[in-house]
């Protein structure tokens, strides 16, 4: 049985900073539909990344794949299928090697983004790739490889700034 | 107090340090050298279309046309002074109208919805570039 809440948290609480985050999470995906429109369908550089390594780093790994699984659905639900795959492919690959990083590492946050930011570009090369069979799509990986690199140091930043308070809304001393 | 369930002790996790700025300058570098080096490669004569990874279509970008193709429905390509683009599309993104013109070698413009990709044909005959067919 998975332990989504922590123990120590009460659930409203725990509910509360969820629905924080994922809202976060939605609208920064809306904000990067803006950056990101001279890219292929559905790709995006991974800001939102930060709103899930928020999540790993102040609650919990269950919690942050939850609000991971959410990102996807909304994004299937507003930009539909091929994108939702896209997405969930970029999503994951991100998700996998952020939390072995900070787990296994000793890596700086900005590093951490850095790389969290490329594994969410690859992931979504190799599924735009998987669904369109043509190697066309790699002379797109300089653009996005440039995009990760920016949005990987600022979701850095403002990682290392939001979750020592993420925490602190959690603890029973933190004013909601 | 109980302290909050974490990962891991984040204390001395730093934000940036001067190996990890290293890495992420040698990454910078290499996005920046394969966005520029492209504009360096010479201009080519013709342009391949292809949808679902068949080639339809090559076209002399020597002179200027608009076309379109049965197996690219609702796409509208049109070539002017060199340079190739899609002027109009069925799609619903329209990532492929907003890539704009593109003339050099190793250039592409790349339609997901109707899985078309228009890349610059290389001018040198044993180039890297596979032409499959």
């Amino acid at each position: 049985m998975i332990k989504f809440k922590p123990r120590n948290v009460s659930v409203s609480r725990y509910v509360a900073v969820m629905g924080l985050l994922f809202a976060v999470a939605s609208a920064l995906n809306l904000i990067e539909s803006i950056l990101s429109s001279a890219l292929p369908a559905g790709m995006r550089i991974g800001l939102s990344n930060v709103v899930i390594m928020t999540a790993m780093l102040s609650i919990n790994l269950p919690s942050a794949t939850l609000i991971m699984l959410l990102k996807v659905v909304f994004v299937f639900m507003t930009r539909g299928a091929s994108a939702g795959f896209i997405s969930l492919c970029g999503s994951m690959l991100a998700f996998i090697v952020t939390a072995l990083l900070l787990r296994r590492t000793a890596s700086t946050y900005v590093l951490i983004s850095v790389l969290g930011s490329l594994a969410h570009t690859f992931g979504q090369l190799m599924a735009v790739r998987a669904m369109m069979n043509t190697n066309a799509i790699w002379a797109y990986a300089p653009v996005l490889l440039a995009g990760s690199v920016v949005a990987g140091i600022c979701t850095g930043i403002v990682l290392k700034t939001v979750f020592p308070q993420i925490k602190r809304l959690l603890s029973k001393q933190g004013k909601l | 107090m109980k302290k909050a369930v974490t990962l891991m002790d984040n204390k001395d996790r730093k934000i940036i340090n001067k190996r990890d700025a290293v890495i992420v300058g040698v990454i910078s570098a290499l996005a920046v050298t394969g966005i520029i080096l492209p504009r360096f490669s010479q201009k080519s004569g013709s342009a391949v279309i292809c949808c679902d990874n068949r080639q339809i279509a090559v076209i002399s970008l020597e002179k200027d046309s608009v076309c379109s193709f049965p197996e690219a429905e609702g796409m509208v390509f049109s070539v002017s002074d060199g340079a190739i683009s899609v002027t109009q599309s069925n799609c619903a993104d329209h990532t492929c109208v907003r890539t704009g013109e593109i003339s050099h070698s190793g250039q592409v413009i790349v339609c997901v919805p109707n899985k078309v990709t228009v890349s610059i044909e290389s001018n040198e005959q044993n180039d890297l570039d596979v032409v499959l067919k």
